[in-house]
C-alpha cells in the first residue's frame, strides 16, 4: 500500500473531523429529531465516518513498525477499537430490543445505546487524533 | 504456548463465530426459519430486524481476524485477501434487508396510489404532516431510535371475570390534549400475536408500536382474550399469563374481544377519551385474524350481538396474518358446520360495506406465507375491501419489534398515513 506521509496525515484529519461532526450531530438528533434534510445529512456522514475509521484501522495495520515502542501503542489501540466496536454493536442490539420491551426503564435502555454509539465515535476521534500526533515519529512508522 | 498466543487464539475463534452467525443469518433473511424449524423459527424474528447491526459485527471481526493474521500478508497474502473477501461478503450479504428498503417504499407507494388515488401524499395538510415521519427511513433514527412523545400509560385495568380467567388491558394514550394530534381520539384495538394459544398484552404485542400511536393522538388498548388451553405450537409466545388459559375456542375469543367492544362503549370511552366514530382493529398473528374477523364480521348477521354496534370502524390493521381459523380451533369443523366456519374466514367475511385494510408481510416469514397472505388480499379486493399490502422482502415473523429499524421506520411510515386517510 503506497500511502504518502502528507496523505496519510489528511486522511487521519479528515477522520477525526468527521468523527467530531458526527458526535455533534448525534447530540443534535436528540433536538432537532428525525428531520428529512438533517437525517439525511447525518446520515451520510455517519456511514463516512464508519468507512474512514475502518480504513484508519487498516492503514495502522499496514503501516506502523509493530516493533516500535509508539507503533506498538498504536496498533493495540486499533484492536482496542476493533474490540470496542464488536462489544459497542452488542450494546446497541441490547439497548434497541430492550427498548422496544417493557421490561426495563429508558435508564438501562438510552445509555447502552449512547455508550455504543458516542463510544465508537469518540474511540475513532482519539485514535486519529493520536496518529496525527506520532506521525512525526519516523521510526513508528515503515514510510516507503 | 504464552499467554499472548492463547488469548489471541480465543479472538480468532470468537471471530469465526461471529462470521458463522453471519452465515445464519443470511440463511434465515432468504430462507426464512420455515426449513430448519425448532429454534429457527423464533430466530427468524429477529434476523432481518438486527442484521443492519450485524453488519457492523462481521465488518469488525473480519478486521479483527486481518490484524490478527497480518504477518500472512506478507507470507501467505492469497489467505489473507481470501479472508478479507469472505469477511466483507458475509456482511455486504447481511446488508440486503437494508438495501432492499426502496424496493418496499416503492411497493407501498403503488398499494397506496391504488387505493387512495395517486395524490393521496397532497390531501394530508401541512399540520397534520408535522407530526409524522417525514421520510420512509434514516439512518440516525435506525441507531438513535425514534424519539417518544409524551404518552400516558394505564396498565393492567380489569374488564372480564368469568370462566375461570381475567382478562385484563393496558391502555395507551397521548399526554397531549387528542384533539390537536392526527389521531383525534380514534381507538385502536390492539390484539396481540399467539397462534391463539399463547402470548399476552405487552411486550410481544410490540409496544413501541402501541406508544407511538397513543403519541401521535390514538387511544390504544393492548387487549388480553382467552386462551386455548390444551395445545402445544412449535412457536409458541412467550410470557403467557396462567389467568387467561381455558377450554375455549376462537368463538370464545371473538366473544371476550366483543366484550371488551361493549365496555369501550358504555365505560372506558368516557374514562379515556376514545372516539367511538373512528375505531380500528389491530393484530398480529392470531391476533391478526382475531382483528379480520372483528373488522370484516361486525356487518354480518352471524356476529350480530357479539360486538357493540355503537363503533365505527374505520380500518383493520393485520400484520402477518392467517386467513382462516385451524378447524381444530373452532367448536365445529368445515364439514358439519360450513357457515360458521365461513364466519372465521377472512375472505368469507370480506364485502364492499367493509373498511380497508393495511397489511403487513415478510417474504421470509417461515409462519405465515407470503404468498397466503397476497391472496388473501387479492381475494379481498375481489370481494370489494381496499387493500394496501406493505410487503418487506427478507423480513420474517414479528419483524416489527424495534420500532427504528428499516422496516419498522417504513412501516410505521404507511401506518400513521393509512390511519389519518381513513379516519
Amino acid at each position: 500500500m503506497r500511502i504518502k506521509k502528507n496523505q496519510m496525515n489528511y486522511y487521519f484529519l479528515i477522520t477525526l473531523g468527521l468523527n467530531l461532526t458526527t458526535m455533534v450531530m448525534g447530540i443534535l438528533y436528540f433536538v432537532i429529531g428525525p428531520d428529512l434534510i438533517f437525517g439525511f445529512l447525518f446520515g451520510i456522514i455517519l456511514v463516512i465516518s464508519w468507512f474512514l475509521d475502518i480504513g484508519l484501522i487498516l492503514i495502522d495495520d499496514f503501516k506502523l513498525a509493530k516493533n516500535n515502542a509508539t507503533g506498538k501503542i498504536l496498533n493495540r489501540l486499533g484492536y482496542g477499537f476493533v474490540c470496542f466496536q464488536i462489544f459497542g454493536v452488542f450494546c446497541m442490539v441490547g439497548g434497541l430490543f430492550l427498548l422496544n420491551a417493557d421490561w426495563t426503564s429508558p435508564l438501562v435502555q438510552y445509555p447502552l445505546i449512547f455508550i455504543s454509539f458516542f463510544g465508537f465515535f469518540l474511540f475513532g476521534s482519539i485514535l486519529a487524533y493520536l496518529n496525527i500526533k506520532k506521525l512525526d515519529i519516523p521510526e513508528a512508522w515503515n514510510f516507503e | 504456548m504464552n499467554k499472548l498466543k492463547i488469548f489471541k487464539l480465543l479472538l480468532v475463534i470468537f471471530c469465526i463465530t461471529i462470521l458463522v452467525w453471519g452465515c445464519l443469518w443470511i440463511y434465515l433473511l432468504f430462507v426464512g426459519g420455515r426449513q430448519l424449524r425448532g429454534v429457527m423459527i423464533l430466530l427468524e424474528e429477529f434476523v432481518a430486524q438486527s442484521a443492519t447491526l450485524m453488519v457492523g459485527l462481521c465488518v469488525s471481526a473480519t478486521i479483527l481476524l486481518l490484524k490478527l493474521f497480518s504477518s500472512k500478508r506478507i507470507r501467505h497474502p492469497k489467505q489473507y485477501y481470501a479472508l478479507a473477501i469472505i469477511g466483507f461478503t458475509i456482511a455486504g450479504l447481511n446488508s440486503i434487508s437494508l438495501l432492499a428498503t426502496p424496493f418496499t417504499i416503492l411497493h407501498a407507494n403503488t398499494e397506496f396510489d391504488e387505493v387512495f388515488g395517486p395524490n393521496w401524499e397532497s390531501t394530508i395538510p401541512e399540520d397534520v404532516k408535522q407530526h409524522f415521519l417525514q421520510t420512509p427511513y434514516i439512518l440516525p433514527a435506525h441507531i438513535l431510535t425514534i424519539p417518544e412523545k409524551p404518552i400516558h400509560v394505564e396498565k393492567d385495568v380489569l374488564f372480564y371475570e368469568g370462566e375461570n380467567i381475567t382478562l385484563f388491558f393496558d391502555v395507551y394514550m397521548s399526554a397531549q390534549s387528542s384533539s390537536q394530534l392526527p389521531g383525534n381520539g380514534s381507538v385502536i384495538i390492539n390484539l396481540h400475536p399467539g397462534a391463539w394459544v399463547s402470548g399476552g398484552k405487552g411486550t410481544w404485542n410490540m409496544i413501541s408500536t402501541s406508544k407511538y400511536l397513543a403519541g401521535q393522538g390514538y387511544v390504544v388498548f393492548d387487549i388480553e382474550y382467552g386462551l386455548i388451553e390444551g395445545f402445544h405450537y412449535y412457536a409458541q409466545a412467550p410470557d403467557t399469563p396462567e389467568h387467561v388459559m381455558g377450554n375455549f375456542t376462537i368463538e370464545d375469543q371473538i366473544r371476550h374481544i366483543g366484550i371488551f367492544t361493549k365496555l369501550l362503549e358504555t365505560n372506558f370511552s368516557m374514562t379515556y377519551g376514545a372516539n367511538l366514530d373512528s375505531v380500528y382493529f389491530m393484530g398480529r398473528s392470531a391476533g391478526a385474524h382475531l382483528a379480520g374477523v372483528m373488522g370484516l364480521g361486525c356487518n354480518e348477521e352471524y356476529h350480530n350481538g357479539t360486538f357493540s354496534p355503537n363503533l365505527n370502524v374505520k380500518g383493520i390493521i393485520p400484520l402477518y396474518s392467517p386467513s382462516a381459523a385451524p378447524e381444530i380451533f373452532l367448536k365445529e369443523n368445515k364439514t358439519t358446520n360450513p357457515e360458521m366456519y365461513d364466519a372465521y374466514d377472512l375472505t368469507k367475511l370480506a364485502d364492499p360495506q367493509d373498511p380497508p385494510a393495511l397489511f403487513f408481510q415478510g417474504t421470509s416469514d417461515g409462519q405465515v406465507s407470503i404468498t397466503g397472505v397476497e391472496t388473501l388480499e387479492s381475494e379481498m379486493e375481489l370481494k370489494g375491501v381496499q387493500c394496501c399490502l406493505l410487503i418487506f422482502p427478507f423480513a420474517g415473523h414479528a419483524n416489527d419489534f424495534v420500532l427504528s429499524t428499516n422496516i419498522g421506520q417504513v412501516w410505521v411510515y404507511y401506518l400513521e398515513r393509512f390511519l389519518y386517510l381513513t379516519q
